[in-house]
């Protein structure tokens, strides 16, 4: 009886994991209603007949308000579009990806979180976006993009998405947040070389600021060892205090993995160390991502992350004072190594690609892209951060919204930013401040960590082997974890490097050197 | 009556066919057309010349799959994981409704009913947040290992631990829930057979041994085929959630390489090979025990 139903469901293993995940998620997206009238196509430069567009995106946080909300309004009359977005959360995000790829034409526009990946790569040969070469090129704003970034995504020298543009500096995970209030408490300056911050971490272990035991020096967290090796996340600044590499570097023609150098070693030294003296979470192994090591930090016990200048935010400091009314974050802009190494990652200067599914028909591309060039233009900077005058924002000085509360309310409800699909191209876009003086301290740090940025040379080249063997950095990672926490000893980690080194590794390696000296006859 | 409910002929049974077609069109729409779907399998399928103009592959995807080095790793963690489940949890359902049914106040019996199902409504989210507070790094049990004994124990970090702490919290979350059938099937044991045993003087334990046990046997033989049906899946958010790169030699199983490699690399026919895979040595399974039950003089499952 039941065991004829077995047979059947046996068909979409996958299908039925991706529903399992969705549900679990919570994440029932309805869609943001739209119902822009078409009277406002008035005043636009398009001009002609609306265009409708349906985008997925990633959400961090809450979604907008669905409902009556001016600010998707305001847009859509601004822009001539029927605008239909689904957010879907940052942790079901690959899950929804891969179905809405899968269902084909459901989307008119879709953002690729991985930016050129493997995945990326694969479907663009599988035939599954548009050409965009053509359309960018009469775009005003679009094309205000750097050239690196372009290079950058170009699948085949051909534009298959369009990018987001970020900073190229540091990205999430580029600087060292620290508690302000407690380093003052014992009389120490904001940590400038790895020494000073081991020795305010050591501080803190012994002190104890936030009582009865409970704090802890640094949050960071750890890898599953599927898609990276090494042992723990959110540890950028210190990696490239010892002179890691930015995951990969070329030495005399050869490409040289992170793991493979000397530095790597001293930098596990490090946190071997570290974690005997009890400076990191000890739950940092079983924490999955950098939100929750970010939330350890923002509940008061951890002294210590690593994020970058938006998590400087008041709304973080609002929160950290609910539990200490003291709390002050400071940011430790570029830490700085015993023989003065010091960076942070350059990337690829944008995050998540927009790419237009191959079943969207050819006359409404041009549409699709024309939105997204509106979407980065000037009025639509001002908006994403002051919202429509008069209802989010009274005024709009010096990059800053002049708010009443009740119109901070409003913004936050309505949160105009999450429209503006396509964000201009500005250096500054992690600094988002509201408060004058935490926005000139982000604009800082930024300007400092653009003069250190540490270049991968294969940063733009994808590995065919790699996207066949996820799996490849398995057992490194726990042999690595393993010799930090101080249960394995250097060999057991020097013959998993040396394996990957003969193995996979070489393959790798090969397949991104092939790219890299194409491209540099 | 007998009669009435033995027509013969077409003209006389259409009303019963007309009842019954919703059900077969339902089986045949939702569960036969999709199986059309497995030939992904022997194809290089691409979401955008859809599922006819893939390209033919034969038994390239099987061949990869067969030919990981981590396939026999996979299929042990999975099988260790099924028959843990099966000699343990199992089992201890049984017993958890046998000391259910043996509760004489029918007020304390419902109570206690009640409270053993609870936990089953949490999701494992919850449940991967009360084992971390427990037995994570920091957790409770380890903050007193550490004042008690001075040293830590690695509960969710090590391979050892994983399994345990699996069938653990399986048994937590949803051992009350699998009391359901057995009670049901207990209720339905005649209370003479009680009385008589009273009579020749017959304790409690002989009473569960010679009535209660013997009662529920063909229940217990359904259940473990049923289960047995299921072993090659795992319960795929429970290992999702308890996995790191700590445990990774334990805790990697089927439904998260088809996770890692069909999904987060798009590789859909990869995907449905390993599905297809586990359907067919499910299939062999169940037809194996049911075989083993029906050679027992039991009834087996068809």
């Amino acid at each position: 009886m039941n065991f004829k139903r077995k047979l059947v469901p046996l068909v979409a293993t996958a299908a039925l994991m991706v529903t399992t995940l969705a549900g679990c998620s919570g994440s029932n997206n309805s869609a943001a209603e739209s119902s822009a009238s078409p009277e406002g196509a008035a005043k636009t430069e398009t001009g002609s007949k609306t265009a409708s567009i349906k985008a997925m995106t990633i959400l961090f946080g809450n979604p907008p308000a669905t409902e009556n909300n001016k600010a998707l309004e305001d847009l859509e009359k601004r822009g001539n579009v029927d605008l239909d977005v689904t957010f879907v959360p940052s942790e079901a995000y690959t899950d929804k990806l891969s179905v809405a790829v899968s269902a084909g034409n459901s989307y008119d526009l879709l953002l690729m979180d991985g930016g050129k990946d493997d995945k990326f790569s694969n479907l663009v040969k599988m035939g599954a976006f548009h050409d965009l070469t053509p359309y960018i090129e009469k775009t005003k704003n679009i094309s205000k993009i750097d050239d690196t970034v372009w290079n950058g995504i170009k699948v085949d020298g051909k534009v298959y998405g369009i990018p987001r543009p970020r900073g190229l500096y540091g990205g999430g995970e580029a600087n060292i947040l620290i508690r302000k209030d407690w380093l003052d408490k014992y009389n120490l300056a904001v940590p400038k070389t790895v020494d000073e911050l081991t020795n305010a971490l050591a501080v803190f272990k012994e002190k104890d600021p936030a009582g009865g035991g409970k704090t802890i020096p640094f949050s960071i967290y750890g890898v599953d060892g599927i898609n990276s090796p090494g042992p723990f996340a959110g540890v950028a600044p210190i990696q490239f205090a010892f002179g890691v590499p930015n995951i990969w570097k070329l030495d005399n023609g050869n490409a040289v993995r992170d793991f493979q150098t000397p530095e790597y070693k001293a930098f596990l030294e490090w946190l071997k160390d570290s974690w005997s003296k009890g400076l990191i979470d000890k739950d940092a192994p079983v924490l999955k991502n950098q939100g929750q090591a970010r939330s350890k930090f923002l509940a008061g016990t951890a002294g210590a992350f690593v994020g970058n200048v938006s998590d400087m935010a008041e709304t973080n400091i609002e929160k950290l004072k609910q539990t200490d009314p003291n709390a002050e974050i400071a940011i430790v802009d570029v830490l700085e190594g015993a023989n003065g190494q010091k960076g942070v990652a350059l990337l690829g200067g944008y995050y998540g690609l927009w790419a237009i599914p191959s079943s969207v028909k050819e006359d409404k591309v041009q549409q699709i892209v024309d939105f997204l060039d509106f979407s980065a233009s000037e009025e639509n900077v001002a908006f994403s951060k002051a919202g429509v005058a008069g209802i989010h924002s009274s005024d709009f000085k010096d990059g800053i919204a002049v708010q009443t509360e009740e119109q901070k309310k409003q913004y936050d409800l309505d949160k105009p930013s999450q429209f503006v699909l396509e964000n201009r191209v500005d250096p500054y876009v992690y600094a988002g401040s509201k408060d004058p003086e935490i926005l000139k301290a982000q604009r800082a740090t930024l300007d400092a960590i653009s003069k250190v940025g540490i270049e991968n040379p294969f940063l733009s080249y994808n590995s065919a082997t790699a996207s066949k063997n996820p799996d490849s950095y398995k057992k490194m990672s726990a042999v690595m974890t393993k010799y930090v926490l101080g249960e394995g000893t250097w060999d057991d980690v020097q013959k998993e490097i040396d394996a990957w080194t003969n193995g996979t590794g070489a393959q790798i390696a090969k397949d991104l050197l092939d790219q890299y000296n194409a491209e540099h006859k | 009556m007998q009669r009435i409910l033995r027509p013969k002929r077409f003209n006389q049974l259409w009303p019963f066919y007309l009842l019954a077609a919703p059900g077969i069109l339902y089986f045949v729409i939702f569960h036969y057309i999709p199986m059309s779907g497995l030939m992904l399998a022997f194809k290089e399928y691409s979401p955008f010349k859809g599922l006819i103009n893939s390209s033919w592959v034969g038994l390239d995807n099987f061949r990869q799959f067969f030919g990981t080095s981590d396939f026999y790793i996979l299929l042990k963690n999975t099988l260790l994981i099924s028959l843990l489940n099966l000699v343990i949890y199992f089992p201890f359902t049984i017993i958890l409704s046998l000391l259910l049914n043996e509760l004489r106040l029918k007020v304390f019996k419902r109570v206690s009913q009640t409270i053993v199902y609870l936990p089953h409504f949490l999701s494992w989210v919850v449940i991967y947040g009360i084992t971390i507070s427990f037995f994570g790094p920091s957790g409770v049990i380890n903050h007193y290992f550490t004042e008690w004994f001075g040293g830590s124990a690695n509960f969710l970090v090590s391979n050892e631990w994983f399994r345990p702490l699996v069938i653990f919290q399986s048994i937590w979350k949803d051992a009350g829930w699998g009391t359901i059938i057995f009670l049901a099937a207990l209720a339905g044991i005649n209370p003479e057979q009680y009385e008589a045993a009273k009579v020749d003087g017959a304790n409690r334990f002989q009473n569960i041994w010679h009535i209660t046990l013997p009662g529920i046997k063909s229940t217990i033989v359904i259940l473990l085929l049923l289960r047995l049906g299921s072993s090659m899946d795992s319960n795929f958010m429970q290992i999702f959630l308890m996995t790191n790169s700590l445990n990774l030699d334990v805790s990697n199983v089927f439904d998260l390489f088809v996770y890692h490699i069909g999904l987060e690399q798009f590789n859909y026919s990869f995907a449905i090979t390993v599905g297809m895979f586990k359907s067919v040595a499910s299939l062999i399974l169940v037809l194996g025990a049911n075989y083993a039950a029906k050679l027992l003089g039991e009834e087996g499952i068809f």
